[in-house]
């Protein structure tokens, strides 16, 4: 990519936006937690959050499809490793069973 | 935009890169070098030592389960702190946790992986490639100076009061926190000290696979699209990102057992966990708050350990797709499913882990899901062999001593392989899992399978490495003795599991009369009086085989030792570059590659197994040969663009 | 020998190696901090499942966690901005915005060290019953007297516990079949090997001499040598120590991490574990059906006999009133509280947050006529009601022991991240000089490491702090 100054200043004031809005949304979170302690809204507001980093700061806005790729696969497995270990911790037929 | 670099240019830079070489101190070039080539051998050699190490260790477990009550030989005794023995000499049950637990780890972490994987990997990808080096040189030597610091780490437990870990390999929770709580001082513990050796492995391994997978998506040369690459270079491909993405889950938990040792933390240790039997010292409630979960370890363990045992296997498999192509002299069949096999393999690896906690009480639904995915990933396993058996399959067999350990592999890794099936249900692994049937399925897979094939590729790249062939009779002193010793150590292990024999008695079950002394073969039969004058022969018997065979296997072993280290200075020379006539591009750097590996650019003209094409001159067409039939990508066309976005 | 793209990307790929790396280590990191994640929610849940264990929510301090998100949030933007300095050749610019990012790392982690020392300061009791009292000013000294048998591991001995013996050190005498024997000796760890060895070498003669004679009967288990020695001492002595330090306490003895055991009982000065202030009564897993059993109410206000035991603490409470009547606000702040809470459920027709009727802080009460109440009662816990004592450490509880291995990863993130990029802005010009270009690579994969450090925070904050 060519980085004219134009688009710099340009990209200066996204990065600058984007951090504003990353401020409003921590000050949402903890407004909202103040609320109602809600696990669900507040792990929403902060995959926004990190989906903004990730996106503008990080430049996945504009990225090779190799990175992508291997962020997905990667993600994929982080997500199963969360979510496998903690069925096993729960057995739906089990606790079906049990109440 | 094309190619950057110009031939002209690459030469340029070789000239003056090879004077500048000349300069290189010695412990520039050859201890803190950076390198690809001199840090494949760094790991070649750690790790046969420890590889050694472990046979060892092995040797002295083996006597303990065949011969509980003798004494153990003076010439394995020389080698261990007397005090670990009982006052009659003998293996103590103590020694033998010990030696089982750095056993395994030895083996598994310090020995194969790094010499599969570290040596293999870092020498011949990038020359497979056409790379002058691995992405990230001094990234390179990192990982190699955290492995050593690892197994200075590992061996360095075994001199502290305490002796080494002794928890097993896979160090499970509660029991190794709670291991060897008796030291006045918890960081000089052997257990401890494998935390922080796994944590160096670890970064070390990490490393690497970024290193490696870097190297492979981006510094493929010319014409170096990715269906032509061989089928090992995707091996590793694959074998980078278990690692990549394995590891760091094994390192959570090894921090946080590290946390539970010497933070007081709870997290693998239960609410109410009571702490007596034989060995303990504070009987009675621990002094912790629990609340911890030993399950969370096990998940953490296996996330890693499932993956690393393809991170094991892979690069065998890939050592033999090279050395079956050209002792056969034609293409491997199916290159293209191998491909994706492989690449399967890579994603269902991380998704059937808990088959290794089937009785650890998870729910059904959970043990339901792992039961199918492990079902499933058989088949691309089956898929990579199958291919390969295929291969032989009219080809013209030449009989090198490399082929020797590639096809012996073939028949391994299939019995080791098979024998994970029944495991992968449910029901049956009740009954077998901790049974020797499981150690027997697994070393199946790595002894005759890995070893094999990691055998098989220093015989095949000896040349390439040292300029001169290894030698051909005492290759086969080496290779058949073994293969006898590995299956007579091996196959027995089958039936005593069947049978019920746990997999960690120190005595081999001298204390379990019901289940040992079953007769195999009854009094008076034609065994019993060949081995034991016509008394009855027991399930126990076995283990005095199985441990002669242990000796066999270790004088066997003799042969390549010194075969290795001679041939390095006395070796029969290599007739060329190319001595067994070979299609990749590793073949057309020199012999002792200099540093920035080739002297002419290199280009990938064709596919990596064009062997016995129709019409060529010879019956092999290198994939550096230029001819009217290559497809000549990078000169015309931006390099490989329109091949990889298919990918 | 030259590695191609280094600086240029590769065409088909769109790739310069540094970048591509980067990211893949980020993969790893995202498993690194996702198997964390998982031990957390594994954890959390698992303790939902936990009839005694209470997820200690909301015990953080949300202002500290919310300062430090702004923080990093900020540094987030001034990497980036530093790296268009770069983009636009301006090294002075990007010196300053680079300046900023290390500073905001230096504050963030500022901040920690201060949250940590809170929680290293603050204590946790847990009863026998399962109740649990926190607060602040620990005495955990423990006083052991009439020693008069000491037996210790011959191979892990390490004299520590002489130091803790109140006057001189006494000397010892070798206890063979139950009797004193042989000459007084001062003990050291020299003495006891050559004590062992003594005796190591008369019983392997002793084992010669039954092996010659055909005894089979030597079992296979015993390993080699002598494992303890029994001493008395020429007079009994007593020793002082904070029971934290000992492997285990018994009410008729001591027995310290060297295995040494020391036999005698505990001192009337010392009869418990000494809370000087407590700020928080927590009985929600307390054994008893009704919260006026437990066995706090027996214990609060209690002061200890030994005077050494006030020492240093005495800034925090008012001396004019006695601990007693500090117990009675407390037990009076406590079961109005809960009143309260259980009435406004009442009112607003709901069922009562367990988690506010038994979980109180009673340093400050404010009661609906306004009056507000205040007490910091002191409380002594007899040794064998103590199940666990320690402070906000991980050893409290497994939520404090995920706490910090989360926030010190990332803490040690933080550090490092800013090391690298201190560098790049205060040690690198010449580079920069020298490849402009291959600098600005070098800042852009410095500034992903640094958003990934950000973004791990963003997840943190709100499962640590907030929920
Ligand atoms: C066809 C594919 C395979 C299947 C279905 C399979 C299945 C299994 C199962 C279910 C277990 C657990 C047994 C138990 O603990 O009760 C197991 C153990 C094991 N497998 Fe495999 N396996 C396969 C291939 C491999 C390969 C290729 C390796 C490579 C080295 C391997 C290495 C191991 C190891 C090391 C263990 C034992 C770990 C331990 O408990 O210490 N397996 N296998
Ligand atoms: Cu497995």
């Amino acid at each position: 990519m060519e980085y004219t100054p134009e688009k710099i200043q340009e990209k200066l004031k996204t990065f600058w936006r984007v951090g504003i809005a990353l401020l409003a949304c921590t000050v949402l979170t903890v407004v909202v937690a103040w609320i109602t302690p809600s696990v669900a809204v507040g792990l929403a507001i902060a995959t926004f959050k990190v989906w903004l980093v990730c996106w503008f700061f990080m430049h996945l806005s504009n990225e090779k499809p190799m990175i992508y790729k291997v962020m997905a696969y990667t993600v994929f497995f982080a997500i199963g490793l969360m979510f496998l270990t903690l069925l096993a911790l729960y057995d739906p037929v089990v606790s079906r069973v049990a109440h | 935009m094309g190619a950057e670099v110009s031939t002209a240019e690459t030469e340029e830079v070789h000239a003056h890169d090879d004077d500048h070489h000349h300069e290189l101190p010695f412990w520039k070039k050859y201890v803190f070098s950076t390198d690809h080539k001199i840090i494949g051998y760094q790991y070649a050699i750690t790790a046969l030592i420890f590889l050694f190490v472990g046979f060892y260790l092995m040797m002295v477990m083996r006597w303990s389960i065949a011969h509980p009550d003798k004494e153990l030989p003076g010439i394995l005794a020389a080698f261990l702190n007397k005090s670990w023995l009982n006052d009659q000499g003998m293996v103590t049950g103590d020694l033998y946790n010990m030696f089982g637990a750095m056993h395994g780890t030895i083996m598994v972490f310090l020995g194969i992986v790094p010499l599969a994987f570290g040596a293999f990997g870092n020498f011949v990808t990038p020359l497979q490639i056409g790379a002058p080096d691995m992405a990230f040189p001094r990234l390179n030597m990192a990982s190699y100076w955290f492995y050593f610091l690892g197994g200075v780490v590992m061996l360095a437990s075994f001199m502290l009061p305490s002796g080494a870990a002794e928890a097993g390999w896979t160090m499970y929770s509660p029991l190794a926190t709670t291991a060897q709580l008796d030291e006045p001082n918890l960081w000089w513990t052997g257990q401890t000290f494998w935390l922080f050796g796994m944590v160096f492995l670890i970064s070390s391994s990490l490393l690497g696979a970024v290193n490696f997978i870097t190297t492979i998506i981006n510094l493929r040369c010319r014409g170096m699209t990715w269906m032509r690459m061989p089928f090992f270079v995707w091996a590793m491909l694959v074998t980078g990102f278990l690692l990549l993405l394995a590891f760091p889950p094994l390192e959570v938990a090894a921090i946080m057992q590290i946390m539970d040792r010497l933070a007081g933390a709870s997290f693998f240790i239960p609410t109410g966990l009571n702490f007596s039997g034989a060995g303990s010292v504070d009987a009675g409630l621990l002094d912790v708050a629990g609340g911890g979960s030993p399950l969370l370890y096990q998940h953490l363990f296996w996330f890693l350990a499932h993956p690393e045992v393809y991170v094991l296997i892979l690069p065998a498999i890939a050592i033999v797709g090279e050395i079956l192509p050209n002792n056969i002299r034609r293409p491997v069949w199916g290159y293209k499913s191998m491909v994706y096999a492989v690449m399967v393999l890579g994603f269902l690896a991380f998704i059937v882990w808990a088959h290794h906690m089937y009785i650890t009480g998870m729910g059904n639904v959970v043990s339901t899901f792992f039961q199918a995915t492990t079902v499933i990933i058989s088949i691309p396993s089956v898929i990579l062999l199958t291919c390969l058996f295929i291969s032989l399959w009219g080809g013209s067999i030449r009989f090198t001593v490399p082929m020797l350990w590639a096809l012996a592999f073939l028949p391994m890794f299939g019995i080791g392989g098979l024998t994970g099936l029944p495991l992968a249900f449910n029901l049956i692994d009740l009954h077998l899992h901790d049974t020797y049937y499981v150690i027997a399925h697994f070393h199946y897979v790595v002894a005759p399978g890995t070893i094999f094939g990691l055998f098989a590729g220093i015989y095949y790249w000896f040349p390439k490495a040292t300029g001169r062939m290894m030698n051909n009779t005492l290759g086969h002193l080496h290779f058949w003795p073994s293969l006898i010793a590995m299956n007579g150590i091996f196959m027995p292990m089958f039936v005593q599991g069947m049978a019920g024999f746990h997999r960690r008695w120190y005595d081999g079950g001298a204390n379990y009369d019901e289940i040992t002394s079953r007769i195999i073969f009854d009094e008076g039969s034609f065994f019993a009086n060949l081995f034991k004058d016509g008394q009855a022969i027991e399930m126990i018997d076995l283990n005095v085989f199985m441990t002669f065979f242990v000796w066999v296997l270790c004088i066997a072993q003799f042969p390549f030792i010194f075969n290795f280290f001679y041939s390095i200075f006395k070796g029969r020379k290599a007739d060329s570059d190319n001595p067994w006539r070979a299609t990749t591009l590793e073949w057309s750097a020199p012999n002792k590659p200099p540093h920035g590996n080739f002297v002419t650019e290199p280009v990938a003209y064709r596919g990596p197994y064009e062997y016995s094409v129709k019409g060529h001159a010879t019956d092999y067409t290198p994939q550096f040969e230029r001819g009217d039939d290559g497809v000549i990508l990078g000169e015309e066309d931006p390099p490989a663009a329109a091949q990889n976005d298919g990918h | 020998m030259q590695i191609p793209f280094e600086v240029k990307p590769r065409p088909d790929t769109g790739l310069w190696n540094a970048k591509l790396g980067i990211w893949l280590f980020l993969a790893s990191e995202v498993m690194l901090f996702g198997g964390l994640f998982s031990g957390y929610i594994f954890l959390r849940m698992g303790a939902a499942a936990e009839p005694d264990y209470f997820w200690p929510q909301g015990t953080l301090s949300v202002p500290f966690g919310f300062i430090n998100t702004i923080i990093l949030i900020l540094s987030s933007v001034f990497v980036v901005v530093a790296w268009l300095q770069i983009q636009l050749r301006n090294f002075r610019k990007f010196q300053l915005w680079m300046g900023l990012v290390v500073l905001c790392a230096v504050v963030f982690l500022v901040n920690k060290g201060f949250e940590y020392h809170a929680k290293f300061h603050h204590y946790g009791i847990k009863l026998s019953d399962n109740s649990i009292v926190e607060g602040h000013g620990i005495d955990d000294t423990i006083r052991y007297e009439g020693i008069n048998e000491v037996t210790i591991d011959v191979a892990r001995f390490n004299g520590k516990f002489l130091n803790a013996v109140v006057g001189d050190p006494p000397e010892f005498r070798e206890v063979v079949d139950g009797k004193p024997s042989g000459e007084a000796f001062a003990l050291s760890v020299q003495k006891v090997r050559s004590i062992a060895s003594r005796i190591d070498d008369a019983a392997r003669k002793a084992h010669k001499v039954s092996m010659e004679e055909g005894s089979k009967d030597v079992g296979w288990f015993p390993a080699m040598g002598v494992k303890q020695l029994i001493l008395a001492p020429s007079n009994a002595f007593a020793i002082s120590i904070s029971r934290g330090s000992l492997r285990k306490s018994f009410p008729d003895g001591a027995k310290f991490r060297d295995m040494s055991l020391l036999k005698g009982t505990i001192s009337d000065k010392t009869p418990g574990l000494f809370l000087h202030a407590v700020d928080r009564i927590d009985l929600r897993a307390c054994d008893g059906e009704k919260p006026e059993e437990s066995l706090v109410w027996k214990y609060l206000g209690n002061e200890p006999p030994h005077a050494s035991h006030a020492q240093g603490h005495d800034k925090h409470s008012a001396p004019s009133i006695s601990g007693a009547e500090h117990a009675r606000r407390a037990e009076k702040i406590f079961f109005d509280a809960a009143k309260q809470v259980e009435e406004e459920a009442e009112q607003a027709g709901e069922e009562p947050d367990f988690n506010e009727l038994r979980n109180i802080s009673i340093k400050k009460w404010e009661n609906p006529e306004g009056e507000v109440i205040s007490s910091e009662p002191p409380i002594v816990v007899p040794w064998k009601d103590v199940r666990l004592y320690s402070n906000f450490t991980p050893k409290w509880n497994t939520y404090y022991a995920i706490y910090f291995t989360l926030t010190g990863l990332h803490g040690l993130h933080v550090f490092l991240g800013a090391a690298v990029l201190f560098y790049f802005g205060f040690c690198s010009r010449k580079f920069y000089e020298k490849d402009p270009e291959h600098f600005a690579n070098r800042v852009e994969v410095g500034g992903l490491f640094w958003h990934f450090v950000d973004l791990v925070w963003i997840f943190l904050f709100p499962i640590l702090y907030l929920m």
